[in-house]
């Protein structure tokens, strides 16, 4: 299984960073999808685990005296299924 | 160069919490080093009660400052506080410069912070202001001053004193404070001083461990509480009567009934809200947290001044943040014992209401990282819908889990193992772990106080109407209220004992 590794940050819109791709899109769901689509179209037939670590540089510096974690995520991407007519 | 949590090890020497951890397992390590016979923190300064005609007609600087320990008593009083300020400033510079803070900044402003935290802990130690009519270890600093008068209201004075400075300072010279705000950071400060209070319940545990540990058992009552009564009552009415979306709603409540603020930054991870939305409650939160720092611990002295373990117990569940509760723990603690000195003559020991009021609020930030994956789970599953392609690693748990409750554990247990398995040094062990526990750990109360009123901005309840109503109504009809009855069903009855 391929492993690809996002920064995920927040500036008004949600932004995937990675060496070779970036995304952006006003919503988390959104961005998933962008997400998925591209990875299954560069990697077809392959099952792919996606991790997203949340940058926290994008929570003003002050509250992480509070708390210094906000989310990461992992997201399965199997292959696109193609359809036979 | 982001700062995302990847690794188990990611933040060790780059966040606040474990920064905490590092400072005071290292404080903790200079009180033991008199296993070896060598006492390396007799040089903190701690103030002296002083009475001002006394000091105005021959003014010397040793009636207002003296060393923690006799080993140092050669030390002028000036020297003493000057090692102080460059102790402490030398250990948090290291932080700040890993935590790449802008250290210049941090200077001035640490520098700024000392000065006034030190103004206020003198101003607060004069006679007419702390001394009560009472004998405490063998004297009777009201009658040696020959007092005509005086406010008799102990140490917790000065506390009050710092906290008002911050508060004038932070609302009406908003300019001067930007500029010493890089080192006005409670949570860091008060982390460090609960890892030292670690200290302070070993000492307690040798002494009464049926007490200590129900103190502790007690706690985690109080963490099923938050978790499990609190948070659905106000997410119910935030959403039913105050129309808040759901991601709102959530963060709120986990900020009102849990933890405060870092409980809604941890929320709004959880269930993958916009970073906005816990920025903008936690505004809220430190002000609200100022109000019951401020009220609650003289309403609950007056209104129930024999069960001050319920009292202080009660404070670690409604007080959101850790620093304003260890705050008004500690002014709960002042108070309490003033009033019952007055009242009979004994004097409770010190720390014991504050302990309450302190492992009360431990346990629910120990479960903060479980609960964050609970909510992130079914969230996910039944309010995003999201597909079974998605999951929560189990990593988050770790993430959240406050570091600084790990070396408060090794100080507590630390300690107790010592002075179990090396008898011959318990003596001089505890006049070390005395000062770390007491005159370090004040000190860094004495900077949180100050820095929360650095840090609390009035202004920003502006427009914030309805949120306000809803956190006043939730603090004070519902979570105030349950709170003092589960504090009085697991404490009722229980008293600190009275110093020899």
């Amino acid at each position: 299984m391929r492993k690809v590794s996002f920064t995920l940050k927040y500036d008004e819109q949600w932004k995937a960073v990675h060496q070779k791709y970036f995304f952006s899109a006003g919503t988390l769901n959104d961005l998933k999808k962008q997400i998925t689509a591209k990875l299954q179209k560069d990697y077809p037939g392959e099952t792919i685990e996606t991790h997203l670590y949340f940058d926290m540089q994008d929570i003003p510096q002050w509250f992480h005296q509070y708390h210094n974690h906000y989310f990461n995520m992992v997201l399965k991407i199997q292959p696109k299924k193609i359809h036979h007519e | 160069m982001n700062k995302a949590n990847k690794k188990w090890y990611s933040g060790m020497f780059g966040t606040e919490d474990w920064w905490a951890a590092w400072l005071g397992l290292f404080l903790f390590t200079l009180g033991i080093l008199s296993i070896w016979h060598v006492d390396a923190v007799g040089w903190m300064a701690k103030p002296k009660m002083w009475e001002w005609t006394d000091l105005w007609s021959d003014f010397s600087w040793s009636k207002l400052i003296k060393t923690s320990s006799k080993s140092y008593k050669d030390l002028h009083p000036l020297m003493s506080l000057f090692l102080t300020y460059l102790v402490f400033l030398f250990m948090t510079s290291v932080g700040a410069f890993f935590m790449k803070w802008n250290v210049k900044k941090y200077f001035t402003g640490y520098t700024v912070i000392f000065l006034l935290v030190w103004f206020s802990w003198i101003v607060g130690h004069e006679a007419h202001l702390a001394a009560v009519d009472a004998v405490v270890k063998g004297k009777n600093y009201y009658k040696l001053f020959d007092l005509s008068w005086g406010l008799q209201l102990g140490g917790g004075v000065s506390y009050i004193i710092a906290l008002l400075i911050g508060l004038v300072l932070g609302n009406f010279f908003k300019s001067f404070v930007n500029q010493i705000k890089e080192a006005a950071k409670p949570e860091w400060f008060i982390k460090t001083a609960i890892v030292l209070l670690g200290v302070k319940l070993a000492l307690m545990t040798m002494k009464s461990q049926q007490f200590t540990y129900e103190l502790a058992l007690a706690g985690a009552a109080a963490a099923f509480v938050a978790y499990l009564l609190f948070w659905p009552i106000i997410y119910y009415i935030a959403r039913k009567y105050f129309g808040l979306n759901r991601e709102s709603a959530a963060v709120l409540s986990s900020g009102i009934s849990i933890c405060g603020v870092s409980a809604s930054i941890a929320t709004a991870g959880a269930i993958k809200a916009k970073p906005l939305i816990p920025v903008a409650v936690s505004s809220l939160i430190i002000i609200f947290a100022m109000i019951e720092m401020l009220v609650l611990p003289p309403a609950y002295v007056n209104m129930a001044p024999n069960q001050p373990i319920v009292n202080g117990a009660a404070m670690g569940m409604t007080v959101k943040t850790d620093g304003a509760d260890a705050a008004a723990g500690a002014i709960l603690d002042e108070l309490h014992r003033v009033k019952h000195l007055k009242q009979t003559g004994e004097k409770w020991e010190e720390g014991y209401i504050l302990s309450a009021a302190i492992l009360t609020k431990i346990w629910i930030d120990i479960f903060i990282g479980i609960w964050a994956f609970v909510l992130a789970v079914i969230w996910m599953k039944y309010v995003d819908n999201a597909g079974s392609n998605e999951k929560i690693p189990k990593s988050e748990i770790w993430f959240r889990f406050p570091k600084f409750v790990l070396a408060y554990l090794i100080a507590w247990f630390g300690l107790m193992a010592i002075m179990k398995y090396l008898p011959d040094a318990s003596h001089a062990l505890k006049s070390t772990a005395g000062v770390v526990q007491g005159s370090f750990r004040k000190f860094l109360f004495m900077m949180t106080f100050l820095s929360i009123g650095l840090v609390t901005d009035f202004s920003k309840l502006k427009g914030m109407g309805r949120l306000t109503l809803l956190y006043a109504l939730a603090l004070f009809v519902i979570i105030a209220p349950i709170a003092y009855l589960v504090a009085w069903i697991f404490h009722h009855g229980m008293l600190p004992p009275v110093m020899e």
